[in-house]
């Protein structure tokens, strides 16, 4: 009797060890998301001005803040990736044809399309057009805060919006707007670019928080010398074609004035030696002779021409960052990008032309920059992008493919 | 402690019901949280085949619950009062920052008392208090899912006053009214991103305060909602070996009615900008943007959101059917199989109304009726002391889209082991171990919203219970 007890007793117990069994170990892997190419990138985040951003023909949109080149990196990177998007049509709306003054959303009550809903949870592009080095730390007053640093960032520094998104890895193109400002404005000096210390001290200090945030590698880039973008020509391009835009101002208006360059910019004077911002030459001067008055280019007396000792100051500044900068990566094990030797690369394949283009206002200023001459065109952004590629796989041996 | 000779029964029954009633009320108040919503370890000796039983309850007046025509045949009183121990640990893994945050419940114990009392041979009555429905889950205030709740409960307690008959020689039936006592609580934090600008439609989201910014924490409370349902079984002596049953528990609609409270939480967002540039309008310059919220919460400005006020809301607590069969394979070895559907599409969403309309919001459930199988074994090792295992399968109520921090579910297995001791006539202890082992299943922490994935992250779940229940015979 106990005999036969004891045997069901058995097969009643294995019957429970089974199915206990039967509950372990039900791993699935389709429940988690598919690994980036490299657990370095499991959270990319960038730092940045309008470049980053995404800023092209003065103004902003969500299609051109998907064609900047942290976003085309991120891709490569097979890592999720939020920019802070705005509705269509931006904020303000990129320009259509410089040229033209009634352009796209300027006729138009929308001023300014607000940020696109549903918000992602983490923004990861942390840039805002206007920062300079400062703003990584710094918001509201006393900073280069505008309608777009709220709409980014809404109250938060980019420092603070990157440690949020916990970044693995990181990149940072800052700097520009610390010299850019004096350079479009013409009146270059001591106290409206920002000093080498202090440059230092916030860069510093914007990077050991991301450290401290986790980060474990990243990609700097140096400072942009605003003297070999398409938005300065020589005062001599300007001597050199004032038939051709007397013709181009003619053609555009019947109220066209005159536009009279003076020998000042020759190449015997001081043609070879200035610099003239589009801001100026053509924004100021173009416009105001297309409305009808003459006016006059002179190399010598225009206070918005950059003179030698202006351009000697802007370029030996930007050489201070970037030896600043570039030790900063070395330091840290980070890739750096040498912008500059991209932007001589595209001066010297005629990708930035000496002089604006007015046979083609959709190239303007060239295909490697927009409408604007200050920021890169998509085409750029994707040669950064691929620029990055190359420097972070030869500083992380990672294997990150070229974007086609 | 020494047997004395036992005292005639009608000396012993107040005492027994007034021991029993003074357990009850202090289980009962504001513990009888149960995780997961459906709760069915109502007795620790049917807890231990897995809650099989439909067929072959437990002689301990559990029957209430487990089959309400199997009162029959019960001598004198009998009266059982136990507690289910539901030790739950969970946690969700973000996608994106691979964090893991853990369940913080503590061990939460879910009541029962039946008692019952042999009127004749063929007639039985009895009297139930159990919770079939409740759920609890607790996550730190600050988890990504807090916005959709972060310490959440709902009980429901089921009253049954039962009569159970036998029909014929072979078939008994029972049944009884159920009133039922709900609570529910909700725990939330409230996101800015989402709340329009004061005086506008424009969210402060869209002027770029970062997703999943607190800045007000809500608690939603309604207790005592009353609803009214009914509860019939039947079983059917086949063979002498075989034995049939089936139970059907009607849906219960609770209307809850309750108050919902605020206290602001610090966002340190420093000042906004003037923004009447880019909306159009004038805007007030907010002196910071806390100053500006703190208005909302002010219970003298008549036009404030968050402040005390009504809340109502309803939940359906679903129907169960039950159909099973025993099979007695020797004469100390019975094994049952119970099959049970519940009707949780009954739980198709949740709308939360508030006195201040701006605030009501409605909550897509849209569960789905599930399935549950329950396997179970019995084994007489000795007069005295009885063995018991068990496994069950059920599946799922939740579909992907509404997998919460409120009730992070899934497909369950659960196996179980329990013990039966006939200590004297007069007491009897049954004890259970159960394990509830829970699929991994995605899930999300974030509001449904078109251009956002539907699930965010990985919930995983488990739990140990305990249930001892004591049956005095009288």
């Amino acid at each position: 009797m106990f005999t036969l007890r004891s045997r069901h007793l058995t097969l009643f117990l294995g019957l429970l060890v089974g199915s206990m069994l039967l509950l372990a170990g039900c791993d699935d892997d389709t429940l988690t998301p598919p690994p980036v190419e490299d657990e370095l990138f499991d959270r990319y985040v960038s730092l940045g001005n309008s470049i980053t951003a995404g800023f092209q023909s003065n103004g902003i949109s969500p299609a051109t803040q998907q064609a900047a080149y942290p976003v085309l990196l991120a891709e490569q990177m097979g890592t999720a990736f939020n920019a802070p998007l705005l509705n269509a049509p931006g904020c303000p709306p990129p320009i259509t044809n410089p040229l033209d003054s009634a352009d796209a959303g300027n006729g138009d009550d929308v001023v300014c399309a607000l940020r696109d809903t549903p918000l992602p949870a983490q923004v990861n592009n942390t840039a805002v057009p206007g920062a300079a080095v400062n703003d990584l730390l710094n918001v509201g007053q006393g900073s280069n805060s505008n309608v777009l640093t709220q709409l980014f960032l809404g109250g938060r520094t980019q420092v603070e919006t990157a440690v949020a998104a916990q970044p693995t890895f990181v990149s940072m193109w800052i700097g520009n707007n610390d010299v850019l400002g004096a350079a479009l404005s013409g009146q270059v000096s001591e106290a409206n670019v920002t000093s080498v210390d202090d440059f230092t001290s916030d860069y510093t200090e914007a990077l050991d928080a991301l450290e401290d945030a986790g980060a474990e590698g990243g990609v700097l880039y140096g400072v942009a010398d605003p003297t070999l973008i398409p938005h300065f020509s020589a005062g001599a391009a300007y001597f050199a074609l004032e038939d051709e835009i007397n013709a181009a101002g003619t053609a555009l208006s019947s109220a066209w004035g005159s536009f009279d360059v003076d020998a000042s910019c020759s190449p015997a004077q001081q043609g070879t030696t200035t610099l003239v911002p589009a801001s100026y030459g053509l924004f100021s001067l173009f416009a105001t002779a297309l409305a009808g008055e003459d006016v006059t280019l002179n190399c010598a007396d225009d206070a918005r021409v950059l003179d030698g000792g202006e351009i000697t100051l802007l370029k030996e500044r930007v050489a201070a960052y970037n030896q600043f900068i570039q030790t900063e990566a070395q330091n840290r094990d980070w890739a750096f990008i040498q912008t500059n030797a991209v932007l001589q690369d595209l001066r010297d394949a005629d990708d930035i032309p000496p002089f604006p283009n007015f046979q083609d206002p959709e190239a303007f200023f060239g295909s490697a920059f927009s409408l604007d001459g200050v920021h890169p065109s998509s085409s750029t952004h994707q040669l950064i992008a691929n620029e990055t590629v190359d420097a972070i796989n030869a500083q992380y041996g990672t294997s990150l493919q070229p974007v086609e | 402690m020494t047997h004395r000779s036992t005292p005639p029964y009608w000396k012993r029954l107040p005492a027994a019901v007034a021991l029993a009633g003074l357990m009850l009320v202090l289980l009962i108040p504001d513990t009888a949280r149960a995780q997961g919503f459906g709760v069915y370890e109502q007795g620790s000796c049917v807890m231990g085949r897995a809650g099989a039983g439909v067929a072959t309850t437990c002689n301990d007046a559990s029957d209430i619950f487990f089959n309400p025509a199997a009162l029959t045949g019960t001598n004198g009183t009998t009266i059982s009062l136990g507690t289910t121990l539901i030790a739950a640990g969970g946690s969700f893994t973000d996608d994106i920052t691979r964090q893991t945050t853990d369940l913080q419940n503590s061990p939460i114990p879910a009541p029962h008392l039946y008692a019952s009392y042999g009127v004749s041979p063929d007639l039985a009555v009895g009297l139930g208090v159990f919770v079939p429905y409740g759920l609890a889950t607790e996550w730190d205030r600050t988890f990504d899912g807090a916005f959709e709740g972060y310490d959440n409960s709902v009980e429901s307690i089921y009253i049954q006053p039962t009569v159970s008959y036998q029909l014929t020689d072979r078939i008994s039936v029972g049944g009884g009214p159920t009133i039922v006592i709900g609570n529910v609580e909700l725990n939330q934090v409230a996101d800015l991103s989402s709340v329009p600008l004061p005086g506008s439609e424009i969210t402060f989201g869209e002027i770029g305060v970062p997703f999943h910014t607190a800045f007000a924490d809500s608690k939603l409370e309604g207790s005592g909602a009353t609803g009214f349902g009914g509860h019939l079984g039947v079983q059917v002596e086949a063979t002498d070996r075989i034995r049939l049953g089936a139970r059907f528990l009607t849906p219960v609609k609770l209307d809850y009615e309750g108050t919902a409270t605020f206290e602001q939480i610090e966002t340190g967002i420093p000042t906004i900008p003037p923004l009447n540039d880019i909306l159009g309008q004038p805007v007030t310059i907010f002196p910071t943007l806390d100053a500006l919220l703190a208005n909302q919460f002010n219970p003298s400005n008549e036009d404030a959101l968050f402040v005390e006020q009504d809340i109502e809301t309803s939940l359906t607590m679903p129907a169960q059917l039950v159909l099973g069969v025993s099979v007695d394979a020797t004469d100390r070895l019975t094994l049952m199989a119970d099959y049970q559907w519940t009707s949780w599409s009954d739980f198709d969403e949740i709308t939360l109304e508030f006195e201040r309309e701006e605030l009501t919001q409605t909550r897509q459930e849209n569960y789905s009726n599930t399935n549950a199988v329950r396997l179970g074994a019995e084994y007489a090792l000795t007069d005295a002391v009885t063995l018991r295992g068990g496994y069950l399968f059920n599946e799922a109520a939740a579909p992907d889209e509404v997998v919460t921090p409120l009730l992070p579910e899934n497909d369950r297995n659960h196996v179980t082991l329990g013990v039966g001791w006939q200590t004297t006539d007069f007491l009897q202890l049954n004890a259970a171990y159960q394990y509830l082992g829970q699929n991994d299943r995605r899930g999300r922490t974030r509001g449904l919203a078109e251009g956002r994935p539907d699930t965010n992250g990985l919930y995983s779940f488990d739990a140990h219970l305990f249930g001892l229940t004591a049956t005095l015979s009288l």
